[in-house]
């Protein structure tokens, strides 16, 4: 498979499925689509799981990286929770929710490898060889840095929030299905983060 | 979320490095040519909807006999194991096992088998027990998935603590030979030819020593824990790598120590019934005291063992106490005798090994290198 066709298949992501109803629907795959490679993957073929590992794992990667704050961890989790995907991937009832079903892997085992490394204290966001030295010389430097300091001194719980909303760019409701909790439970969390960054951080409004 | 707009745009600024970072092209080096195996689970997703029923008509049924005043069975074999499931498990113990089952082994073929076992014992498998492939073994096991192969392998390398995890396979048990240096630390965590119990995750035959991994089996033949010479059982094991005791080992022996996947409990077999029948390997017969290939019978009156005596001894190994067993270099088997040691011709070197853990201390031997 190409690189074209890899991306292709990024892009080609299935609509949201909000409602029960919904789900229950028999889905129409498209053949070559992504639900197209998961029902084969579902079925076994482990080349058609390669191609949909290859459309996904950049995304899976990103997740990772911004809860884990760390390349080298964000790589293996990558590759774990693909292996545990595989594995489970008979249990997925509606294959038009592998792309919310993969991610709650990817966060359960990125949050699995937190808890195991106890590294909670940690910057978790922050990868000192990725970081730009000339940057910590500006004031726009300094304010960041004591962001983040404020943000290592959230719960886990609310760092994981701040993380997927901001960095990984989830949707509220994405990181409700992320972390199998409900949305009000989320928007309250990130408030909660949200008001402590404000007062930990000065300056920043 | 209007008040914290400014607040909105730092912390998406403060992300962007690592949101926008690539994944790196090496990602793909280490991904496994061979996906695990795996059952899909609409193959035997009909399997499952008739074992689930037979198991909700048993507990219905087996209310209702309570309730009009009968006791149930005192013993029930009709769990994953085959095993006395009213009674509280022994830690390590096969009856530990049945409830916590889960996923897939409610789905496997055999579970259908299980739900009446009571009434009709599965048949005994003809397979050749190296043959047998690892599908039975449950996905799941108490919600924890059962890592095979090289999922297991990262998994081991990747764990940062003690913290338990489960692993699956066929468990086989093998004597390698290897050089032993003479400073080889007596810890139970390793063994110089990393031998003794190994765990597959497929077909033994197929891939040799090589293909397996050592696990740690403490002070406990196989045979205590219900297992049977190799491969003959698949297993799902509770293990943990980074064991306290790493701490112990020299320098240079550290990491493999802090590698070594101790086992803590076995959580999953197959049921007794389902258990094929080892195929025996044909011994010579000793000949005037002596094996055809010239290898002692007994050193100092006490018995040199050597294929089925030695793997019937395995069997029912009593106590820790040191035994002989002999064969040829070459042949899978090593001299490994304990005292006053026979040579060996090939790395001038002799081993002694102790019943329970197999462990071995290498033993100078005048002339060696």
């Amino acid at each position: 498979m190409d690189a074209l066709e890899v991306r292709e298949l990024s892009n080609d992501r299935p609509p949201r499925v909000g409602h029960r109803a919904n789900r229950a629907m028999t889905p129409s795959v498209v053949p070559g689509s992504r639900t197209a490679l998961v029902v084969a993957a579902m079925g076994g073929d482990d080349v058609a799981f390669t191609r949909l590992a290859q459309a996904d794992a950049a995304d899976a990667y990103r997740v990772a990286y911004v809860l884990l704050g760390s390349s080298a961890d964000a790589q293996e989790v990558t590759q774990e929770a693909l292996l545990r995907a595989w594995l489970q991937l008979p249990g997925l009832r509606d294959p038009e929710r592998w792309p919310a079903w993969f991610r709650r892997i990817v966060v359960n085992a990125a949050r699995d490898r937190l808890r195991s490394t106890r590294r909670r204290a940690e910057l978790p966001l922050f990868d000192m060889a990725a970081a730009d030295a000339h940057e910590l010389l500006t004031t726009a430097a300094a304010d960041r840095d004591q962001l983040r300091r404020a943000i290592a001194h959230l719960s886990g719980d609310e760092q994981t929030v701040i993380a997927l909303h901001y960095g990984a760019d989830l949707t509220l409701l994405d990181v409700a299905e992320a972390l199998r909790i409900p949305v009000g439970t989320v928007r309250s969390r990130l408030d909660r983060a949200l008001e402590q960054l404000r007062r930990h951080s000065g300056d920043l409004r | 979320m209007k008040p914290s707009n400014d607040l909105d745009t730092v912390l998406r600024d403060l992300y962007r490095d690592v949101a926008d970072a690539p994944l790196p092209p090496h990602f793909w080096d280490t991904w496994p040519e061979r996906l695990p195996r795996r059952r899909a689970r609409a193959t035997w997703s009909l399997v499952a909807a008739a074992a689930a029923s037979v198991t909700v008509a048993l507990v219905v049924g087996a209310v209702t006999w309570w309730a009009l005043g009968a006791r149930p069975p005192s013993t029930v074999t009709g769990g994953p194991t085959g095993v006395d499931t009213t009674k509280p498990a022994a830690p390590g113990s096969l009856a530990a096992a049945p409830d916590r089952l889960t996923a897939r082994s409610s789905e496997s073929p055999s579970s259908s088998a299980n739900a009446t076992a009571a009434r009709s014992p599965a048949p005994a498998s003809t397979e050749s027990p190296a043959a047998s492939p690892p599908d039975e073994i449950p996905a799941t096991v108490d919600g924890q998935p059962v890592l095979i192969g090289r999922v297991m392998d990262a998994h081991a390398a990747a764990a940062a603590d003690a913290s338990p995890f489960l692993v699956g396979g066929i468990l086989g048990w093998i004597i390698a030979h290897c050089f032993v240096p003479e400073d080889f630390p007596k810890s139970p965590l390793i063994v110089p030819c990393d031998d003794g119990t190994l765990l597959y995750p497929s077909d033994i035959a197929a891939l040799g020593f090589h293909g397996g991994v050592r696990v740690v089996l403490e002070g406990t033949p196989p045979a205590r824990h219900g297992l049977r010479w190799p491969g003959d059982r698949l297993v799902v094991l509770k293990v943990h790598v980074h064991d306290p005791r790493a701490r112990a080992c020299p320098g240079e022996y550290r990491e493999r120590c802090d590698r070594a996947i101790v086992v803590d409990e076995l959580v999953w077999a197959p049921p007794e019934s389902q258990v094929p029948t080892p195929v025996p390997t044909p011994s010579p017969s000793p000949v005037d005291g002596a094996w055809p290939d010239g290898i002692p019978t007994a050193v100092k009156s006490q018995k040199v063992l050597r294929g089925d005596t030695l793997r019937a001894y395995l069997l029912e190994v009593p106590d820790d106490t040191p035994f002989l067993i002999g064969g040829s270099a070459g042949t899978g088997l090593d001299r490994c005798v304990d005292g006053p040691v026979l040579p060996d011709p090939f790395f001038k070197s002799c081993m002694r090994c102790d019943a329970g853990s197999l462990v071995r201390t290498s033993c100078s031997v005048p002339g060696s290198r």
